[in-house]
């Protein structure tokens, strides 16, 4: 049955008149790959018939060079993979060493990694929202979430130093403790934060162009969504209830209450709607840590060169773009570098998608569907 | 100047034709070389006026958008160039003039160097009907247009029209795939609204029972069109943003999809006739939105007669730049259509409603409603209400307004009216009092139901402005997009 009806809405879009396919090439030098990806796009008028991506413009190694790296070399690296959430990079590298090297993380630095990561969320889709806004035609809203990404970008800077590739988060903990200053700034944002995402939604989503334009495009179903090994938003938009901070905690977040974000509508609106609640929700996450952040160190004694044992590793955690998951190998007890580190990049595996999902959709719409993957070239090659 | 048969009152430029006229017969000319003399010289001084105007004003109106967004998107916008930036513009365009011009090797030659020229020349040509202001040259009242054509509004039409061609010449001429699919785009939507366009057109056209720019101004004396054909201004404003390709019409330009649409194989100065040909565009049917709804020049002549000129310029250029903020505006506040809900919006809604919208004019037309009436028809009432409204401004100096008409020593249909400085809204009470007991129950069920459509109108694009707070429940359409089958194979 479902065939039939799948026919009946392809063809419904796409005319039997006698007409060519032309190839158009998005990238790698394109405004709306959000970087250098290049899709070969068969459109059949406006309508897409067939997409292909192809990856590798990017592609600096990574993997490789971690394996000629101690850990503490390797945190700034990974940084760089997946530049707009690189505190979640560094956890991933963190958490493996720490488990092969069975070091005790203080309270305090677990919570004070929440905090850090839950501010690179905001940031993080804070910049999806402005450029999703910006593939959809409007300019503004980038702007509006600058200025905000620029509120969040000072908290990081204040905390790592660093503005964008902190290098904060580090094997037993980070690698300084917050200052009152933070805190009163933090708390600061947490209460301005929530009326600027209320004038967001006012100003976007509920625009009627807007709507018409997000609604019933780029539908991938909870099976599909599924099977294709999505992950994150991309995965609660299309309804499954995952969110790896609840259903495998880790860190400090059992302490925390927050709600998964998860949306039913299958579509580009649903995307979007789950990073909008998600930013709420760190929010929320940030004012509790305002209130209940622990006494304590900021890290474990942890030597200046790690040591790890042998063994193997895969750990994985909710980054914004989705799933971010670590595979480290150590081929022998004191290891200083890793045999083999393998990056489960969420942008990766979502980018696999697009061809289901805007086929049979208009190019305007593979643009919007495009923006509500949220991918990071960085992350894609590696 | 009679004897060359040019009718009196069309513009400053037949005074100009006088004054050089008599200027070469005191020269000892013959009648013949003196007109045309007179007519070159009256040419070229056209010719140059309007250049300037049209360079100073699409600089300004670059650098206007660029302040305005900058101050809707909270930062600067550029300041650095001259007082404010104001020379911002000027050394944008020295940059590009400077700027190689590459032509690919795939190109068309003809096409693509012509097409630059196909798109800019029409949106200057649209400046010859736009009536800028009025002034007493010499004793005489005349409106400063270059040619009050009488088929002014049509001209306007035929002429934007023009630039489709263009669009497509520099599409095609690109051999670009970009290029050629936004020439399409744009060709589809400018044809799709040009048709409600002209329907909501053909309201102010009823009222004012001309196609002449002049005397659509002059209908407006009393009551602006914006007033009784709120619906028809709202038309007329949606196609003029799609006509010019402005946000959130953009589609032809959308550089999320087309990088640069039809421009993106131009550089240097041909790119920049294009970019200026948009802001000329931007300031013409603000222009014309001001002449058609806004009462074009009218407006409390402060400065009484003698700055008749002043002022009604000043008001011309006020409404002009009202209308170009608010197409800033909307730039500012809009994401994009896109194309199949463009081409439904035109045809599904905008078709329909400027449809019942004639409708409604044709009826307020046919039962002679006072707000659709126009000014008073005679053409004396409709020339002397600026001169009305002067005295208005100025009832104290009861003095200027008898210089004023004391020096009006015109031959012609004007005549001097002895007013004692009041407007005289008499002949609405007239027209009501006229009317048949059956047409009095009429004009009331024709009142309430026009404020009714009105309100309908104004709570749909509140909708569309605003929105609705939530997505409407979706339909489902992903189990037929996706569904077990093709999990199955996979």
């Amino acid at each position: 049955m479902s065939s039939i009806e799948k026919n009946s809405v392809l063809e419904r879009r796409i005319d039997s008149l006698l007409t060519d396919e032309i190839t158009i090439n998005f990238g790698p030098q394109h405004p709306s790959t959000h970087g250098v990806l290049r899709l070969e796009a068969k459109a059949s008028g406006e309508v897409i018939t067939a997409i292909t991506p192809h990856l590798g413009y990017l592609h600096r190694g990574v993997e490789k060079n971690l394996e000629s790296k101690e850990f503490l070399q390797g945190i700034p690296l990974l940084d760089r993979c997946d530049y707009l959430s690189s505190m979640f990079n560094s956890y991933i590298m963190a958490a493996c060493v720490e488990e092969l090297t069975e070091i005790e993380v203080p309270r305090r630095a677990e919570w004070i990694r929440v905090v850090a990561m839950e501010l690179n969320r905001i940031a993080s889709h804070l910049l999806w929202w402005g450029t999703f806004c910006l593939d959809l035609g409007a300019s503004s809203p980038l702007l509006y979430a600058f200025r905000d990404r620029e509120d969040v970008i000072d908290l990081l800077e204040l905390i790592s130093g660093a503005r964008l590739l902190y290098n904060y988060i580090r094997p037993g903990g980070v690698r300084g403790d917050v200052t009152p200053e933070f805190m009163k700034k933090l708390e600061g944002f947490t209460n301005r934060f929530p009326p600027y995402i209320d004038e967001y939604e006012e100003l976007v989503t509920g625009n009627a162009i807007f709507i018409e334009r997000v609604t019933n495009v780029g539908v991938i179903s909870k099976e599909r969504a599924v099977n294709w090994a999505l992950s994150g938003p991309m995965l609660r938009g299309s309804g499954v209830n995952w969110d790896l901070r609840i259903n495998e905690p880790y860190s400090a977040y059992p302490e925390f209450t927050f709600d998964a974000a998860v949306e039913e509508g299958c579509d580009v609106m649903a995307r979007y709607r789950v990073r909008m609640m998600e930013m709420r929700q760190s929010n929320r996450m940030l004012k509790q840590a305002v209130e209940g952040l622990p006494e304590g160190s900021h890290t474990a004694k942890v030597p200046t060169s790690v040591r790890c044992k042998k063994g193997m590793t895969y750990r994985r955690i909710e980054s914004p773009r989705g799933e971010l998951g670590g595979f480290m190998i150590t081929d022998q007890d004191k290891a200083k570098k890793p045999w083999r580190f393998h990056l489960r990049a969420p942008s990766f595996a979502n980018l696999a998608a697009i061809e289901e999902m805007s086929k049979g959709y208009m190019v305007a719409d593979m643009i919007a569907i495009l923006g509500s993957i949220d991918i990071v070239l960085g992350d894609v090659d590696r | 100047m009679k004897a060359l048969g040019a009718a009196p009152h069309n513009g400053i430029l037949d005074w100009l034709f006088n004054w050089f006229y008599n200027l070469f017969l005191n020269w000892n000319m013959s009648e013949a070389s003196a007109a045309a003399w007179a007519s070159g010289m009256n040419q070229l001084i056209a010719f140059l006026i309007i250049v300037i105007f049209i360079v100073v004003t699409v600089l300004f109106v670059v650098l206007f958008e660029r302040r305005v967004l900058g101050f809707f998107q909270i930062r600067h916008g550029p300041n650095r160039v001259g007082p404010q930036g104001l020379f911002q513009t000027v050394a944008d365009a020295l940059k590009l003039l400077q700027k190689e011009d590459i032509m690919p090797l795939a190109a068309e030659p003809i096409t693509y160097n012509i097409a630059p020229f196909a798109v800019f020349v029409p949106s200057i040509l649209a400046f010859v009907v736009i009536p800028m202001g009025a002034a007493y040259v010499g004793g005489s009242y005349n409106v400063l247009i270059v040619r009050d054509l009488n088929i002014g509004i049509l001209y306007l039409l035929a002429v934007s029209s023009v630039a489709l061609i263009g669009f497509l010449m520099a599409g095609w001429g690109s051999n670009n795939k970009y290029a050629l699919i936004s020439a399409f785009r744009n060709a589809a939507q400018i044809i799709s609204y040009e048709v409600p366009m002209i329907l909501a057109i053909l309201g102010v056209v009823l009222v004012a029972g001309s196609t002449s720019m002049v005397d659509i101004v002059h209908s407006q004396s009393v009551v602006w069109n914006i007033v009784p054909q709120f619906v028809g201004f709202l038309i007329y404003l949606i196609c003029g943003l799609a006509e010019t390709n402005r946000c959130p019409f953009d589609l032809p330009e959308a550089e999320s999809e087309l990088v640069a649409g039809f421009h993106t194989e131009y550089s240097g100065m041909k790119f920049a006739l294009f970019f200026l040909a948009e802001y000329t565009n931007v300031f013409v049917i603000s222009a014309i939105i001001t002449t058609l709804f806004l009462g074009g020049w009218k407006g409390p002549m402060f400065l009484g007669a003698g700055g008749l000129w002043l002022t009604s310029i000043f008001w011309f250029l006020a409404k002009t730049y009202i209308m170009v903020t608010i197409f800033v505006w909307l730039r500012a506040t809009l994401p994009r259509f896109r194309v199949d809900h463009l081409m439904g919006f035109a045809w599904k809604f905008l078709v329909p409603v400027a449809v019942v919208n004639i409708l409604v004019i044709g009826l307020g037309v046919a039962f002679s409603h006072p707000l659709y009436m126009g000014s008073p028809g005679n053409i004396n009432e409709r020339l002397t209400a600026d001169a009305r409204v002067v005295a208005l401004t100025q009832l104290s100096s009861s003095s200027i307004y008898n210089i004023m008409f004391d020096s009006e020593k015109v031959e012609g249909p004007v005549r001097i009216i002895e007013g004692n400085g009041t407007v005289d809204f008499g002949w609405i009470n007239t027209a009501y009092g006229a009317m048949s007991d059956d047409m009095k129950t009429f004009f009331w069920a024709y009142n309430v139901f026009a404020f009714l459509f009105l309100i309908l109108i104004l709570f749909t694009v509140w909708k569309v402005i605003r929105g609705v707070k939530r997505a409407p429940k979706l339909e489902v359409m992903w189990s037929a997009v996706s569904g077990g089958e093709a999990d199955a194979k996979a």
